[in-house]
């Protein structure tokens, strides 16, 4: 091709036309310290708080806080060749990220900008990062459930679409597998996921990233990414933008999963700030609006009403507790926000319950409105069931005689747990869980060794697809339980033919 | 116990205890040309601060050399520097004028004009641009401050307290490289 020179000159004309010479009047103040992210300038006496601040080396800054003599600025960027002296200049605008369906399958910063090098996004719309949550009258409640695919999450804390439900335990007990998972399991469920990744090893991200491309679930998520080699500014924006994304869509009548991974560090990037912007400390050193921090952010999830399209956003946060302590100042902050928590042990973990939710901490204060039919009849007395067991588990190891009633509770127990293992990024849908519960609470597995139980359900579920697929196709369609005479016969017809493995 | 104070609360309030004397003494016009006085002195020998601020120049040698700094000036300046350098504020003075200053133009109407330029400004320009600026902001006098900085290449830029209004070739030329690099659309 080759290059045409006239035509390059009447695009240039054209662009040109559209330049206007015109004057404009800029509100500027001089800046008098930076450094950490930060910067204070003198002057720009009108800023207004939060509004967007362009710097001389074309950084932008957020203002912070506002005071006689100086404003606070956190820097978003670039702040090294930013000097004493430099002018900053008002823009009169609020921080706004683009937002749409072009982001989808993207991984951005927290200002959208790609990082992804699969060039640039065109976006039309942006949005404020930050914007009030739905009033009282713009919500309903959550009555669709949100199926995460983890049998443990799904039976025992069901989750609801515009529901908050932290995930919470220590480090390298899966919290974010839980998540990832999760994501997967949306796949055709009409859901848009944000995954936003505060202050993880960027080796890590790119993990995540690659196990969703690898799943297909990049076709319907978008990752926003503040590493920790970035300032700490754009960590304590991160979430905010990554629900301004996923507003967008709720606000178009979309459903929504945003998952924070996670929110400690979010806190700590916020405490650092605000410790450079000399705002006093409190407990653990974070400033006094902590809560405040995370709660306006985790108000922005919602179930809206039916005359606002019905849309929603559930988010999951992640929270990372040191050594168990969930009596901590953010860990406290953040279960009285949500709707309810998933514990993670590592007890649990190590000894190979995975996931290792412990049942007994664990609620959901609103999801069980929002579980199918089928569901709550098989799961109904699972949780409660559960920690009996773990209650007796710990009696039985004094070896004293048992009688019958709590032999059968404990042969019950120790299926139910085996049951509830299940293996990373396998995630089940509704239909089967239901089957394998109802066979386990019908004593069906109590016969079959444990050594046994994974093999038995896989072969149940193979044998129901190729046999069953009426009863499988009843659940997920009507959210009922099919007839117990059908179910029964089914499971009891495949047991019979079971062989336990003769290695006991 | 409070937070230290920082130069600009320090220098705001020796700057209204300064002006209210001389407020109540009738002598703002004489006072504010002796600080004028005073802050080009302090710009030609910026040796000065450096000696005030140092710890290995005894406390009698700084005093000589206030003594000496003060003798022109009148009486009330003369009072003023002592205490300044009795209460050890003499490195705020620069500032303690500035705020000076924006009083005097407060109560006078006048409004002072940094324009900056690639050439020096001719007199006629400067009454030009000096009245220009008083119509818009309202004023009675116009004070011009040129400098000199041949990098915006032509041009003027102007700051009247916290405005700018930039008018410099280096700008026009930045923003329509900026266009020429947006894509079309």
């Amino acid at each position: 091709m080759s290059i045409k020179a006239e035509e390059i000159s009447t695009l240039i004309k054209q662009q040109l036309a559209n330049y206007q010479d015109q004057l404009k009047v800029d509100e500027v103040g001089t800046v008098t310290y930076v450094g950490d992210g930060i910067a204070r300038a003198h002057g720009l006496d009108n800023v207004m708080s939060s509004e967007l601040l362009q710097f001389s080396n074309g950084s932008y800054g957020i203002a912070q806080n506002l005071e006689v003599n100086d404003v606070g600025i956190i820097v978003l960027g670039k702040f090294d060749d930013i000097r004493e002296g430099d002018t900053v200049k008002r823009t009169g605008r609020i921080m706004e990220v683009p937002v749409g369906d072009e982001l989808i399958g993207r991984v951005v910063n927290p200002l959208g900008q790609p990082v992804d090098g699969a060039g640039p996004i065109k976006t039309t719309k942006t949005r404020p990062i930050e914007s009030p949550a739905p009033g009282v009258m713009q919500r309903q409640s959550v009555d669709e459930p949100l199926q995460t695919g983890l049998k443990a999450i799904d039976a025992l804390v069901p989750i609801g679409r515009g529901q908050r439900e932290l995930i919470i335990g220590d480090r390298k007990t899966g919290k974010t597998s839980i998540a990832i998972d999760t994501i997967l399991n949306q796949k055709g469920q009409n859901m848009i996921c944000v995954y936003v990744a505060i202050g993880q090893k960027e080796s890590t991200v790119r993990a995540q990233v690659e196990t969703l491309r690898k799943f297909g679930a990049l076709d319907y998520t978008i990752v926003v990414e503040a590493g920790p080699s970035e300032p700490a500014p754009l960590l304590y924006i991160a979430p905010y933008a990554g629900s301004a994304m996923g507003e967008d869509f709720m606000y178009r009548g979309k459903h929504v999963l945003i998952i924070f991974d996670d929110l400690s560090k979010q806190a700590s990037a916020y405490r650092e700030i605000s410790l450079l912007l000399r705002r006093p400390p409190g407990r653990e050193a974070y400033p006094g609006d902590i809560f405040y921090l995370h709660s306006r952010l985790l108000e922005r999830s919602a179930k809206l009403s039916d005359a606002l399209g019905g849309g929603s956003m559930s988010a999951l946060p992640i929270i990372e507790t040191q050594a168990g302590d969930i009596s901590a100042y953010i860990p406290t902050n953040v279960i009285s926000i949500t709707d309810g928590q998933i514990f993670l042990e590592s007890d649990l973990f190590y000894s190979g319950t995975r996931p290792a939710i412990d049942a007994g901490a664990s609620v959901s204060r609103v999801g069980g409105a929002a579980q199918i039919k089928a569901m709550k009849k098989v799961a109904g007395t699972l949780r409660v069931d559960l920690a009996s067991y773990r209650e007796l588990e710990s009696f039985a190891q004094f070896g004293s005689d048992l009688d019958e009633a709590t032999q059968a509770k404990l042969n019950r127990g120790r299926r139910t747990v085996e049951v509830l293992k299940q293996p990373l990024h396998q995630p089940l849908p509704v239909e089967k869980q239901v089957i394998i519960l109802y066979a386990l609470t019908h004593g069906f597995l109590d016969s079959v060794p444990v050594d046994d139980i994974q093999r038995y359900q896989d072969e149940l579920f193979a044998n129901f697809d190729s046999n069953h697929t009426d009863l499988l196709k009843q659940i997920r369609d009507t959210g009922n339980l099919p007839a117990d005479d059908d179910i029964q016969a089914a499971i009891k017809s495949f047991s019979e033919g079971f062989s336990p493995s003769t290695a006991k | 116990m409070p937070m230290k104070l920082d130069n600009t609360t320090v220098s705001k309030r020796y700057a209204k205890a300064l002006f209210e004397l001389a407020n109540e003494q009738h002598e703002i016009e004489p006072l504010f040309q002796e600080l004028l006085v005073l802050r080009q002195v302090l710009q030609d020998n910026p040796d000065f601060d450096a000696v005030m601020a140092s710890s290995s120049v005894t406390l009698a040698d700084q005093a000589q050399l206030v003594s000496t700094l003060k003798k022109p000036f009148s009486q009330t300046i003369q009072n003023f520097l002592q205490m300044l350098f009795d209460y050890k504020r003499m490195a705020d003075l620069g500032l303690i004028i500035d705020e000076f200053e924006k009083r005097y133009d407060a109560a006078n109407g006048r409004i002072l004009i940094k324009a900056v330029t690639a050439t020096p400004m001719t007199t006629e320009q400067t009454t030009a641009l000096g009245q220009a600026f008083v119509q818009r902001f309202d004023g009675k006098i116009a004070s011009v401050v040129n400098t000199v900085d041949p990098e915006i290449i032509g041009g003027v830029i102007v700051q009247v307290q916290d405005r700018r209004i930039d008018g410099s070739i280096r700008t026009r030329l930045n923003q329509m490289r900026e266009l020429l690099a947006q894509p079309l659309s």
